[in-house]
């Protein structure tokens, strides 16, 4: 009986929690794939019995008043070069930080990692005009390196952790039989932290899809998938099935890989969280 | 300078140089630019200029009643964000941590709001609360609950208080998931020993769970506190500051003088009153954390 009532109450929270975390995803699929005829008519059909991806279709097409294909491009190379940069950069700093000895290294460490803590707008403004000065606006850069320089703390602190846990007498061995520091850290430390390497991207990646407000100030042709959804907010008359079907489709590809690795990222949120 | 320390130079400073050049320094410029009157002009030197320089910006900010609105309105929302989103989360934790068939997928579940990007959290809760085509004035409707349609986004108070749903949604993830790890570092042997002792399911919480959760829990809520005081995509996605003020928050007006008014010095002054929080609360967090670490 004890048994019962335990499971009950399992499952009932269960059935709340999965009212709570899907209700807002679901209302937005449901909004972009019923007619619009039905998502004004009352009472409100919750089953999408006459499914259509008209939505869809309009939003990416190429005379679509927002270009969210392009949008959709343009946010997969920047977090994509991003993720790049954050890795490369990252790794180099981290095995710094965790296997070698200097002075005044938790200072040089705490003050990396200040940046992800203070508002964006404390310097949106001089990076908009050393952007311009450097001829970059409006190109991939512009965004890449910005949104590197924002997540290279976290990424460290997530690498300094694996790295760390890398036993020392594995990466002697190899600095004895002859390898340099860097060929060390390519053919040791990096593959032994495979899983960090996977949380420091995917955190990377999804961060970079993400960001909003610096892209709102630093860019005006080049439009990202955020920025075309801030767009929708500024027309006066909007299509509720257009902006749910391109929020529903900015969702997908870092739901997807949340999914494929949920795993990684939970230990890595923990890592940068504890240490940071 | 040890071999060792010339190589670690070696590989920490191109982080370091692009951290230094697009973050410190644009920091430093805002910083100067704060206390110089109104558009400083394509000129950035013009920022550090001694003679112009003035404290008006932020002597300005106490008589800007807009900004002490939004102040407040930080505040509650920042408050009713936390408050809710952890007794969410500690009962999304609490159920998480029983062993259970299904568990797995769970935590799968409860951790997707955190990847969804804030700016659609923005047009979704739009959407949800949309007043003619709006999902939740259907389901009230539909199960009995309001007579006629109400207009969310028309009263500030309402507006605030959806808005704050919108974005604890989204802060619900980190926390569950923190205070989960922390439920699973209480120790199991003294559990056991205080059901032993005869302590109900209520009294093992408080006097043995509780008290290995705090420290957890009071570095978790400074750090959400950052996060919260700091909202700004979920406001820009749908009111934008109105109904009459009723939503903005700080960094919205923030991004208001200094974008749309091109007010860029007193932004910068309104920037670094935000930022002057964040350090106060993560002061508060390190001082906590090293007080209980020690």
């Amino acid at each position: 009986m004890r048994r019962v009532l335990r499971l009950l109450a399992i499952y009932t929270s269960y059935a709340a929690i999965i009212v709570i975390i899907m209700f807002p995803i679901y209302t937005q699929f449901l909004a972009s794939v019923i007619p619009r005829v039905d998502l004004w008519s009352r009472p409100l059909s919750f089953i999408p019995w006459s499914f259509t991806i008209k939505n869809y279709i309009e939003i990416l097409s190429p005379t679509h008043e927002i270009p969210i294909r392009a949008a959709l491009f343009n946010s997969a190379v920047v977090a994509s070069g991003t993720t790049i940069v954050c890795l490369c950069l990252g790794s180099l700093a981290a095995y710094g930080f965790a296997r070698l000895r200097f002075s005044r290294k938790q200072l040089v460490l705490s003050s990396f990692l200040a940046v992800y803590m203070l508002p964006a707008m404390l310097f949106l403004i001089p990076l908009f005009i050393i952007m311009r000065e450097l001829h970059l606006l409006d190109t991939y850069a512009s965004l890449i390196i910005p949104y590197s320089v924002w997540m290279l703390p976290f990424v460290t602190v997530i690498l300094k952790a694996f790295f760390e846990s890398v036993p020392g007498d594995i990466e002697d061995a190899a600095l004895t039989d002859g390898c340099s520091r860097i060929q060390t850290i390519w053919r040791v430390i990096l593959p032994l932290s495979a899983p960090g390497l996977v949380a420091a991207a995917i955190y990377t990646f999804i961060g970079a899809w993400n960001e909003f407000l610096t892209p709102l100030v630093l860019t005006s042709r080049l439009v990202m998938i955020t920025t075309a959804l801030g767009l929708y907010t500024t027309t006066y008359q909007v299509e509720v099935g257009h902006l749910a079907a391109a929020g529903f489709l900015a969702t997908v590809p870092v739901i997807v890989l949340t999914i494929v690795f949920q795993k990684y990222i939970v230990k890595g949120i923990m890592e940068g969280s504890v240490k940071g | 300078m040890t071999r060792d320390s010339r190589l670690a130079a070696l590989l920490i400073t191109p982080a370091m140089a692009l951290v230094a050049g697009l973050y410190f320094l644009p920091t430093l410029i805002t910083f100067f630019m704060s206390f110089q009157k109104g558009d400083i002009g394509p000129d950035i030197l013009k920022a550090f200029d001694p003679r112009s320089m003035t404290l008006s910006n932020y002597l300005r900010s106490f008589g800007d009643s807009i900004w002490i609105k939004s102040f407040y309105q930080t505040l509650i929302f920042a408050g009713i964000v936390i408050g809710l989103g952890f007794l969410t989360s500690l009962g999304i934790a609490i159920v998480l941590n029983e062993e259970c068939r299904g568990r797995t997928i769970m935590r799968l579940l409860v951790l997707l709001p955190w990847a969804v990007p804030p700016v659609v959290n923005g047009t979704t809760w739009g959407i949800v609360f949309h007043a003619s085509v709006g999902i939740l004035n259907a389901a009230l409707s539909q199960l009995g609950l309001i007579n006629r349609y109400i207009v969310w986004f028309a009263n500030p108070t309402l507006a605030l208080v959806a808005l704050s749903l919108a974005v604890t949604w989204r802060f619900i993830p980190y926390m569950a998931l923190f205070i989960l790890a922390g439920l699973q570092n209480v120790s199991k042997d003294q559990i056991e020993s205080a059901q032993i002792d005869g302590a109900n399911v209520l009294q093992r919480f408080r006097y043995v769970v509780l008290p290995a959760l705090v420290p957890v829990v009071v570095g978790l809520i400074f750090m959400q506190a950052v996060y919260a005081t700091g909202v700004f995509d979920e406001i820009y996605a749908t009111t934008k500051g109105d109904p009459s003020y009723g939503t903005m928050v700080m960094n919205m007006w923030i991004y208001k003088q200094t974008f749309d008014f091109l007010n860029f010095g007193y932004g910068a002054a309104l920037a670094y009153l935000l930022g002057l929080f964040t350090v106060i609360f993560l002061l508060v967090r390190h001082y906590y954390e090293s007080r209980s670490s020690r």
